[in-house]
């Protein structure tokens, strides 16, 4: 009868696929889980560090500016959105606060999900790791794309004005 | 006092058959079934994996290889950025030592959870096709080494801050304070 101790007792008929939870995939879970909560409300905090920084951030970045905008001429084009820097922030911290969002979400749902049997949770465990992963990829595409436009750009412009030393 | 005594032998002798009796109908408790139902070795195993959760998995798995191509190139052309002379933002200023250290540090950091993250696509897609279970656990053991490494990262990150605070504290106190 060892058979009947084997994992393969618990698949439900309805499953047609060979794949299932193995005890070593459900300790792999847990473990995630766990990372992924302590990653997620360090993610809250650094947003919320953010949101304080951006209010007060733009003055003090607006007078380095000034101080700087005669060595880097690209400082020039950025200074007059610094006076809206905390609603420019807004947007993209909104952004970040559902990627950690549906990071918790994911994180602490498998964890109930494998405690409890619950099948509609850990299908919607997966489905907000998806989320995440949906989010956070489109994210990096736009910041990918932004930083190759401004290197091109930055290139362009050194070869119209070259960067001149205080010291020269 | 003879009575007495005999009294006491029979207090004695009825204590004897009562704490007996408890002890048989504490025996009669134990050899009672629990009425909860035993756990199952394996509690996750009640789960399925649905079509809907196998198709979560192959999306996961794809934005996994977007962002870990992303990132690699991200680290690529910033790499190429910083070494080269004609960088516009000021890493053309540090000797070469220095921008090469610092990119080797930076392609450790970056580069290793990056490649948790591209075995983790390729191998749970692969047990998906293949119907591996060894793969689907090998696949998000690398999920969990990801995850794992930034949160160590993290912890480094935190502590170093943290340090970095408690050197300005004693410098600034041995120097009379801020």
């Amino acid at each position: 009868m060892a058979i009947l101790d084997d994992d393969y007792t618990y698949i439900s008929p309805e499953d047609q696929s060979g794949l299932h939870p193995t005890p070593r995939v459900n300790a792999t879970w847990i473990s995630t889980g766990k990372w992924a909560v302590f990653l997620s409300v360090l993610g809250f905090i650094i947003v919320g560090f953010i949101a304080l920084l951006s209010v007060a951030a733009g003055t003090v970045i607006k007078t380095f500016t000034s101080l700087l905008s005669a060595q880097y001429p690209l400082l020039e084009v950025i200074k007059p959105l610094l006076d809206y820097l905390a609603l420019l922030m807004l947007p993209i911290l909104t952004v970040f606060f559902f990627i950690y969002y549906y990071h918790i979400r994911f994180a602490s749902g498998i964890q109930k999900a494998l405690r409890y049997n619950d099948q509609a949770l850990f299908a919607a465990s997966w489905r907000n790791l998806r989320n995440y992963f949906r989010i956070y990829g489109i994210v990096m595409i736009i910041f990918v794309v932004l930083y190759l436009v401004v290197m091109i750009l930055a290139l362009g412009m050194e070869g119209v004005a070259q960067p001149v030393s205080p010291l020269d | 006092m003879e009575v007495d005594a005999n009294v006491g032998i029979a207090l004695t002798f009825a204590r004897s058959i009562f704490t007996k009796k408890i002890f048989e109908s504490m025996e009669d408790l134990e050899q009672i079934p629990d009425a909860t139902p035993p756990e199952p070795e394996n509690p996750a195993a009640l789960l399925r994996i649905t079509p809907e959760i196998r198709a979560y998995w192959i999306e996961i798995a794809n934005w996994a290889l977007v962002f870990a191509g992303l990132t690699t190139l991200y680290f690529i052309v910033s790499s190429i950025n910083s070494l080269s002379n004609t960088s516009n933002f000021g890493e053309a200023d540090l000797p070469k030592s220095v921008a090469f250290g610092a990119v080797i540090i930076g392609g450790v950091i970056t580069l290793i959870p990056v490649w948790f993250l591209f075995k983790f696509a390729t191998l749970t897609k692969d047990a998906l096709r293949t119907e591996s279970n060894q793969k689907l656990e090998e696949g998000f053991g690398f999920l969990k080494y990801h995850y794992v490494f930034y949160g160590i990262l993290a912890i480094l990150y935190f502590g170093l801050i943290v340090l970095a605070f408690v050197m300005l504290l004693v410098v600034s106190s041995s120097r009379g304070g801020f």
